[in-house]
């Protein structure tokens, strides 16, 4: 069979530059006389690159190791000191890193230990990861307590100012004197205000480019969506950020100019909830796009970082921090990933939903039952949960995987169309 | 009452938990809020004159919740779903959930979704501990659950009135921790599964009720001389969520292990600490809520887990802990490495064991035991 015909995205092979700069960055700092983070979660290190101090941000470091599969070892010896294989995968290589020293397999030429332990914690996992990694290196330690928005169903609605101020508290009174601290500096407001602007930049144009996928046929899948997440999930606040973005939504504009599709024989276009399997990239590209499949994407690429950037005020810039971290996808409780969805199938003509249930990943994973069960009810839109995991290939069955997602696309081709029922129904 | 009637009673209660929460409903008609693990604010269901019932799953096999709970999610979510799903839960008025871990988190949707006549209300609560801010924060939740409670009920909860709930609660927990001392110095009065069963009682029965039945029971044993017992003393440590599984407590019961202490939910964890008595109650409610009994779903660098799983065992005598976690508890199972080298550097061997919905494989419990036991001697 004929290797199926796909169009990747070329701007993605900027993100190889920017992420080992990064890394180049982190190696560096301790001859540069610089202090070196490492961050467990989504943290506003915004004001990290304000004071000058470098950071490695570890759900990045783990997916870049499961993207390169490279991850056996620091698992192994996680593993051997007594860890459930069930702890979080991010968690399992993140940690096996700090005990392992694993420098010579790391894939951006190793890590350097951390002066001090940082953390927001929107996934309760995060806690815990925290936990043991200042037990291990024994250096200060800050965590931001991010509470989970029970109460708080629409996408905007709103987030109480009970937490509002519980964040921003924690940011001002604990953070950044912790900061100043550390450094021996107060922090610059100037120049934190101007990488929150370069923030705002870069948050409208990736959410422009995105936003490109309602297009029929998209211009862009998930499979290119979430590579570029890195720009945004490590780069925020530099100019190599904006660029990127403005360069991937000049690609996409000039591809949906050209008639060219990322998935050429686009059939379906289907939403992917949950983190992707990323030692599957290449792989889940050209599976789903032999079924003519084209996967938007989700909760992780089209929340979060944050989607809704009109909101920053540079100006502002505590806030717009406190902010971002309501609002990643974490905190939301059922009733707000439901109306996520559903938003999402209506403004980018879904037809189905593929929910990736990672084996490690679960507190995403809750509730995914009743949101394929609700969603068909509403909607009449089929979905279907599939188990892998996010980064632990020990299990992944590649075999199960093809044949759920051929199951899956059977059942969508032998359903009308949603989009008529929804007619029909109204 | 002797206290044979009296731990009689309480077994009664503890073996018929949700038929007793039911029927109490009836007799009384005082709405029934049920109260997820661990560490729901019932003080205030209970200052609104209504009958807080703490939610233990029981360990029901799972038929129907399997449609809805991945089987790698915890035996609790799990169970308790299901159970919800079967009806068992119809009874409750409401249904109150405290932000314990993303597990809990994540059911709070499903249990709306599929009990969508009742009451619910999730109660956000702060993972760090010990942080002015988060008293706040807890102090404004607090408040804000009160009106809820308040409004959707039509029921009034007075200064005063939760004041005299916090002076309960108090005398409650402080009755118990003098059950908890009396087996310390004399482990031979009670058998392990009928401390659970105390506990678990007290779970569902009004605290007043149950304290009650706790002071001639006391009395009775308070003036028998301490007998010497030749058993292997242990710790019983974990099951943070959930009754322990009653294979593992009939083993220990065979086998010559006396369990001097615990932290089980169903034990200790469920009385330790008290609410100050503040002159704003609420106040004393958050203060208690920040500085619990060490917890891997707290985070609370100044206050170690380990060191207090040590501390237990010296302080009871032990020569050992087994340690029970709940399969796919992550606050647990990722502290456990830690713990076990905490205990072990103190010279206090940990047997630990994993715990599924299925029985207890009992030979190789058995086996295990016995092994540990063996090491012991």
């Amino acid at each position: 069979m004929a290797a199926p015909q796909l169009n990747r995205v070329e701007t993605t092979k900027l993100m190889k530059g920017l992420v080992e700069g990064l890394y180049g960055e982190a190696q560096r700092a301790h001859q540069e006389g610089k202090l070196v983070a490492w961050i467990v979660g989504p943290f506003p290190y915004e004001l990290l690159r304000a004071m000058d101090i470098t950071f490695v941000q570890l759900e990045n470091y783990a997916a870049a190791r499961a993207a390169r599969k490279v991850t056996r070892d620091v698992i192994d010896a996680v593993e051997h000191r007594g860890y459930s294989p069930d702890v979080c995968s991010y968690t399992k290589i993140g940690l096996g890193q700090a005990v392992a020293h694993a420098q010579h397999t790391c894939p951006m030429g190793g890590l350097p230990e951390p002066d001090m332990v940082l953390c927001c914690n929107p996934c309760y996992i995060m806690n815990k990861w925290y936990a043991l990694m200042v037990r291990h290196f024994g250096v200060p330690c800050y965590i931001v307590d991010i509470p989970y928005l029970y109460r708080v169903p629409g996408r905007l609605e709103g987030i109480a100012d009970e937490e509002r101020r519980y964040v921003l508290r924690q940011i001002k009174e604990g953070l950044i004197p912790f900061l100043e601290e550390r450094t021996g500096r107060r922090l610059d407001y100037d120049r934190l205000r101007e990488i929150v602007a370069l923030v705002k930049e870069a948050a409208r144009l990736r959410r422009a480019a995105y936003e490109l996928g309602k297009h029929i046929p998209t211009p862009i899948t998930v499979f290119d969506a979430v590579i570029s997440l890195g720009a945004v999930n490590v780069c925020r606040g530099t100019p190599g950020s904006v660029e990127y973005f403005a360069r991937l939504k000049a690609e996409l504009e000039e591809r949906i100019a050209q008639g060219i599709a990322a998935v050429p024989n686009e059939e379906y276009r289907l939403y992917w909830d949950n983190i992707n399997v990323w030692f599957k990239l290449k792989e889940h590209s050209e599976l789903f796009a032999s079924h003519g499949a084209a996967v938007l994407g989700g909760i992780y690429t089209h929340a979060t970082f944050y989607w809704e950037w009109e909101q920053i005020d540079p100006d502002r810039p505590l806030e717009a921090l406190s902010q971002e971290q309501l609002e990643v996808f974490l905190t939301r409780n059922l009733q707000w990933r439901l109306n996520f969805i559903a938003q999402m199938v209506e403004e980018y003509s879904l037809d189905g939903l593929l929910m990736h249930s990672s084996r490690t990943c679960r507190p995403i994973d809750m509730g995914q039952y009743d949101m394929v069960e609700e969603l068909e009810r509403r909607l009449g839109m089929p979905g279907i949960v599939i188990d892998a995991d996010h980064s632990d290939e020990r299990l992944y069955s590649d075999a199960q995987f093809r044949n759920r997602v051929q199951a899956f696309m059977e059942t969508l081709a032998n359903r009308k169309k949603p989009r008529a029922l929804v007619e029909i129904m109204r | 009452m002797t206290a044979e009637e009296i731990l009689a009673t309480f077994r009664g209660v503890a073996q018929g938990f949700y038929r007793y929460a039911a029927e109490g409903k009836g007799a009384q008609k005082r709405p029934a809020i049920g109260c997820l693990p661990m560490y729901p604010p019932e003080e205030m269901v209970h200052a609104a004159g209504m009958r807080p019932i703490i939610l233990l799953a029981k360990g029901e096999p799972v038929t129907l919740g399997r449609a809805y709970v991945q089987a790698y999610m915890c035996s609790y979510v799990n169970s308790l779903v299901d159970m919800a799903l079967k009806g068992r839960l119809d009874f409750l008025d409401g249904i109150l959930l405290p932000d314990t871990c993303y597990a809990i988190r994540g059911i709070a949707g499903t249990l709306q979704r599929h009990l969508p006549k009742m009451y619910h209300y999730a109660f956000p609560l702060p993972a760090v501990q010990k942080r002015e801010v988060a008293k706040e924060w807890l102090l404004a939740g607090l408040r804000h659950f009160q009106k809820d409670l308040e409004g959707h009920f039509g029921v009034s909860i007075t200064r005063e009135g939760l004041a005299q709930t916090l002076r309960v609660y108090n005398g409650h927990r402080a009755l118990m921790r003098r059950l908890y001392c009396l087996r310390r110095r004399n482990p031979g009065l009670i058998r392990v599964s009928d401390m659970v069963a105390v506990v678990t009682a007290s779970m569902v029965m009004p605290k007043d009720e149950h304290a009650a039945l706790l002071v001639p029971l006391l009395e009775e044993w308070e003036a028998k001389p301490s007998q010497g017992d030749r058993r292997i003393k242990l710790v019983l440590s974990g099951h943070l969520c959930d009754d322990p599984n009653d294979q593992l407590l009939r083993l220990l019961e065979e086998l010559p292990i006396a369990v001097v202490d615990d932290d089980l939910y169903t034990g200790g964890r469920y009385f330790t600490t008290d609410a100050p008595l503040t002159e704003d109650p609420l106040v004393g409610l958050a203060e208690r809520y920040l500085d619990l009994i060490p917890c891997p779903t707290r985070l609370d660098l100044s206050k170690d887990y380990g060191d207090y799983l040590v501390a237990l065992a010296q302080g009871s005598e032990a020569q050992g802990v087994v340690m029970i976690m709940l399969k796919f508890c992550d606050p647990h199972l990722m502290d456990y490495p830690y713990l076990r080298n905490k205990l072990e550097q103190a010279g206090i061997p940990c047997l630990a064991f994993e715990t599924e919905l299925e029985q207890m494989p009992y030979g190789t419990t058995k086996n295990r035991l016995q092994a540990f036991l063996e090491m012991l001697a």
